[in-house]
């Protein structure tokens, strides 16, 4: 018979050494292929971290063999030439628990030798150094964790001929960052740095801030020069940047928007140090720089950040914006920061949005402007918060907006009170697509029903209250128009928030608004069996 | 070489072995199944979260961006589809049935249902039905829902925080949602779900991801009151008194074998899904209710995966009151990572995939594909059940008795995984079993295997390659899966 013969010729095979380079391939493949890619370039065109080139498998095996071993969480950056994305944050899950250490050294050797990868081997014994290192561990490393034990070789050495070599890319480094909302790069004159940090590895990185929206870095460094020459820079950002050497603007993209704007300038360099001065903000939405230089003595583009050198039309962190169609409104229903995790948000046809928390039945955030930018929900596994992606943000409320009070000094419950409990109810669209919520209270009804208002010289959302009861409440319901920001009374039924927006509150349903502590603004409510409407009317200023 | 390292090198190998050898008399998908990619609006991001059935022209698909597109003539030739966006705003549907006018869902902050009451296409009322749970901002916080269910009750599993902890109200249960909005505890012990859905029987199954206290992914009953093994979400049992007492806490590094004697309330898996051997992520479960247009595997379960873009095939049968059953690879090659599947009356099996924050096979960020029953029917283990002394295989067609009755055509080997609370587990207390003797049936169309060395919360993988159809055709697929809970009494 055929077959026996067949079996006998591959079982010898087998026994060869070829069999451990075959069952690692073949794990591989099974196990990590579909995430990280058969040929090692991370699945999805990158949309995953690449292992093949991955300063992540390169030099001392610990860490590699950590990260199989307990799975890591957190933003990265891949220093990779297939790296398609500035920063990853994604979840690697742990394989420690099931596979055996003789699984993994076959794995991770087969990582470390394939795809041009030239690592050394990882043995059985390595992967047990490991697993004993870190006995008891159960949770997932954080990477900036894990890269503070084990940092990635900053080694990205300049080819040493005739030329000044190199231990960093840029020496000397210091990344000051700071705080702030801008559109453009600021006047950093006219500002303070929230603090100032050593960069060893002399690369810069968006995410050294430590923040996701709202932040700028300044970096100051000497960049090495090996030969005398003309020098080209390259910067790309989300969302704006600078780059100075010597004291000489060389290129800068000084606007809002994603990856994908690189721009380049040119600039006369003796041999030697000189120094550098990189310039950066982030708004809001992705965050990421790459900065690459080029010229003589360097061998094609030189990263000068941890993102690489960066690439032409990178798409990595593209905002993309989520607007309402002319003479509708659109819904967002996602994290969104300033209000609960179940947030709606509606963005108005012309300009003006909300978010309405259907934890707390409040509308949390008024803004103008863009709505939202879904890159943060829409990319990857989608987590975090999402800022408004407008201007203007006023935090109007936060807790539940209805409370029953004893007396007006009392304190307002961070919770629902039994009696009045919120729950929402949802929403219905008029022929804009416009909602009105719908949640009970106990046993109110309530509709919300905000509506934007655009043109002449009022810009801003009038809001009707209807709260329906079928017999007299209690006098001492409150309704919470205005917490955490400050508040002052104009007179007329008129009250300033911040120093943003006035609040008028209709006559009706209520008894005398009042402020307290001046920040936060309560309307007693005298329901009568029925319905009871309650009217605000929000303008900007 | 003794026999683990033989099984070990020969498990490895076994593809590179069989296919030159055999590749002329392999039989493949295209044979009895045909799918197709339905073509999709250009330039827009539909990753499939939900597919509900509408009527005999149109399908809806919920996507994780919060869409609700809809299929027309999804039904016919695939090129001339026309879609519309139904709705938009929704916070990742992932779950959803189309009744009497009614889309019902499950998304992340609550279960809901709305309708188009104007008649435009647009979807314009919006009622939630209950948020029974807490979320926190943490995206693993998934919600998945079943169809409403014989009563109207909408059964839905909660993914833990981070998949880890319950750091948020409810996180690790599985809630029965009533049309008016009555929330009941109905299961404790959920980690991480992929999918959930009935068989036809009308019992609820789950497909839960290999993690903490889950050596393997596998396929779970949510049998009411029962706790179905990740203690994390178990803090919450004072708030369900319907529940009973707290189960006591099971021992890390144990069986489920063994953990099981100590805690009544514990539900074993009903079918492991061995990680790597038969996917890495199983999400959708669905019936075959079809009877018979879908192939001649009416009556079983269907059941999505994610990372390896599959469809799998589950036989259940409940032995003293408890579910157990073997699952065999079934359908593959799909474009992207299955999350729902729905199979039509008419036998069309629609997906919808993804391969956004967790990675697929099959090259595409999304697809929707449909699947077909080509008429011709696979030589396949159609049924495989227990017996006392080993097991009963029907097939699809009639075996040729000499190479299915001569028990050198099987193999079967078994393991189990540590029930601990560390992520995942691999195969320990491997097993050989031995086939003793096999007794061809009078209907020429099943076997029964008499087996030694059967083992009690083991995933059993029987291998028939010796066998061969009376018209001398190989199996399809040659693997299956069988999961000993209980052993039955005759």
């Amino acid at each position: 018979m055929k077959r026996p013969a067949v079996l006998i010729t591959l079982s010898t095979l087998a026994l060869a050494p070829l069999a451990s380079a075959q069952d690692g391939k073949v794990m591989y493949e099974q196990l990590c292929g579909a995430c990280h890619g058969n040929d090692g370039q991370g699945a999805q065109e990158g949309q995953f971290p690449p292992l093949a080139d991955s300063a992540w498998i390169k030099g001392a095996p610990d860490r590699m063999i950590q990260v199989v071993l307990h799975g890591m969480m957190g933003e990265v950056t891949v220093p990779s030439k297939f790296a398609a994305s500035p920063t990853y944050n994604l979840v690697m899950p742990p394989q420690g628990a099931a596979l055996t250490s003789d699984q993994i050294s076959k794995i991770t050797t087969y990582v470390r030798t394939s795809w041009g990868n030239k690592e050394g081997v990882i043995t059985v014994a390595m992967v047990e150094a490991q697993r004993k290192a870190t006995d008891g561990k159960t949770d997932l490393w954080q990477a900036n964790e894990l890269l503070e034990r084990y940092p990635l070789s900053a080694s990205v050495k300049v080819p040493d001929e005739n030329t000044l070599s190199v231990d960093v890319p840029i020496r000397d480094l210091l990344s000051y960052v700071y705080t702030g909302s801008w559109d453009r790069l600021p006047d950093w004159g006219k500002l303070k740095a929230q603090a100032v940090e050593e960069e060893h590895k002399g690369l810069i990185a968006s995410s050294q801030a430590g923040k996701s929206q709202n932040f700028g870095l300044v970096w100051e460094g000497k960049v090495i020069a090996p030969k005398s020459g003309t020098f080209t820079f390259r910067i790309d950002s989300d969302d704006g940047s600078r780059v100075i050497v010597s004291g000489k603007k060389v290129a800068e993209i000084n606007s809002n928007g994603g990856m994908g704007r690189a721009t380049e300038g040119k600039i006369s360099l003796k041999q030697g140090e000189h120094p550098i001065r990189i310039e950066y903000y982030n708004k809001g939405g992705g965050h990421g720089v790459t900065l690459g230089m080029k010229g003589p003595g360097l061998k094609g583009w030189f990263a000068l950040s941890e993102a690489g050198a960066g690439k032409a039309g990178s798409g990595g962190g593209k905002k993309m914006p989520i607007y309402p169609l002319t003479n509708e409104a659109v819904i967002y229903r996602n994290f969104i920061e300033g209000t609960t995790p179940r947030g709606i948000g509606v963005g108005y046809h012309g300009g003006v949005n909300l978010a309405f928390s259907a934890d707390n039945m409040s509308m949390d955030l008024l803004w103008t402007g863009n709505f939202m930018d879904g890159s943060k929900h829409w990319n990857g596994r989608g987590q975090g918060n999402q800022p408004p992606a407008g201007q203007k943000v006023l935090k109007v409320n936060q807790g539940p907006s209805f409370a029953v009070l004893e007396s007006q000094t009392t304190k307002w419950p961070d919770t629902w009170q039994k009696e009045i409990k919120g729950r929402f109810h949802g929403y219905k669209f008029n022929a804009r697509q416009e909602p009105t919520f719908f949640f009970t209270l106990g046993k109110l009804q309530v509709e919300d029903k905000p509506q934007a208002l655009i043109g002449g010289n009022k810009f801003g959302l009038q809001r009707a209250i209807t709260i329906t009861a079928a017999e007299a409440a209690p006098r001492e319901v409150h309704f919470r128009a205005a917490s955490g920001l400050q508040v002052t009374d104009l007179g007329g039924g008129r009250y300033g928030l911040g120093d943003q927006a006035v609040l008028e509150i209709g006559k009706g349903a209520s008894g005398k608004p009042y402020i307290r502590n001046n920040n936060e603004l309560l309307i007693p409510l005298r329901l009568k069996r029925g319905e009871n409407i309650l009217n605000l009317r929000y303008t900007w200023n | 070489m003794n026999a683990l390292t033989e099984f070990k090198i020969m498990r490895y190998l076994t593809p590179f072995l069989f296919a030159p050898v055999l590749a002329s008399a392999a039989p493949t998908m295209a044979d009895f199944y045909q799918r197709e990619e339905i073509p999709l609006p250009p330039g827009e991001v539909m990753e499939g979260s939900s597919i509900a059935i509408i009527d005999k022209d149109k399908v809806a698909l919920g996507t994780r961006r919060g869409d609700v597109w809809i299929c027309h003539g999804a039904f016919g030739d695939v090129d001339k589809v026309k879609w519309t966006r139904f709705a938009t705003g929704l916070h990742e549907p992932l779950g959803m049935a189309y009744r009497d006018g009614w889309f019902h869902f499950t998304q992340r902050p609550d279960v809901s249902k709305m309708r188009d009451t104007d008649g435009d296409g647009r979807a314009d009322e919006f009622r939630t039905i209950a948020a029974p749970w807490g979320i926190k901002g943490d995206y693993h916080e998934y919600a998945f829902g079943t169809d409403p269910d014989k009563d109207g009750n909408i059964w839905v599993v909660l993914c833990l925080t981070g998949s880890f902890n319950a750091h948020s109200p409810w996180r690790g249960w599985c809630y029965r949602i009533t049309p008016d909005g009555q929330s009941i505890p109905t299961c404790s012990g959920i980690r991480s779900p992929g999918g959930i859905g009935f068989n036809l029987e009308g019992d609820t199954f789950y497909c839960d991801n290999q993690g903490v206290w889950n050596g393997s992914s596998s396929l779970k009953h949510l049998k009411p009151g029962g706790f179905v093994g990740n203690p994390s979400g178990n803090i919450f049992y004072d708030q369900a008194p319907n529940m009973g007492k707290r189960p006591t806490e099971p021992k890390s590094g144990s069986r489920i074998e063994i953990e099981r004697k100590r805690i009544p309330e514990l539900v074993p898996p009903a079918v492991w899904l061995p990680h790597g051997d038969l996917g890495q992520s199983p999400t959708g479960v669905i019936p075959d209710h079809t009877k018979g247009l879908f192939g001649p595997f009416a009556g079983q379960v269907l059941v999505g995966e994610q990372t390896h873009s599959q469809v799998q095939r589950v036989f259940l049968e409940k032995i003293n009151g408890v579910y157990q059953g073997v699952a065999f690879p079934f359908l593959e090659g799909f474009r992207s990572g299955i999350v729902p599947l729905r199979l039509a009356d008419d036998g069309s099996l629609f997906v919808g995939t993804t391969n956004r924050g967790w990675g697929a096979r099959g090259g595409l960020p999304f697809s929707f594909e449909r699947t077909r029953w080509t008429g011709k029917t696979p030589f396949e283990i159609l049924e495989m059940r227990i017996k006392p002394d080993g097991f009963e295989l029907t097939f699809t067609e009639e075996i040729d008795p000499k190479t299915a009755g001569d028990k050198a055509s099987y193999s079967m080997n078994s393991w189990t995984y540590i029930y601990q609370s560390s992520y995942g587990s691999p195969k320990v207390d491997q097993t050989k079993q031995e086939i003793v003797s096999v007794t061809v049936g009078a209907d020429k169309k099943s076997v029964r295997l008499k087996v030694k060395n059967l083992q009690a919360g083991h995933a059993h993988h029987l291998q028939s390659k010796g066998v061969r159809s009376k018209s001398g055709r190989e199996l399809w697929h040659q693997d299956a899966y069988y999961t000993i809970n209980e052993f039955p009494a005759q």
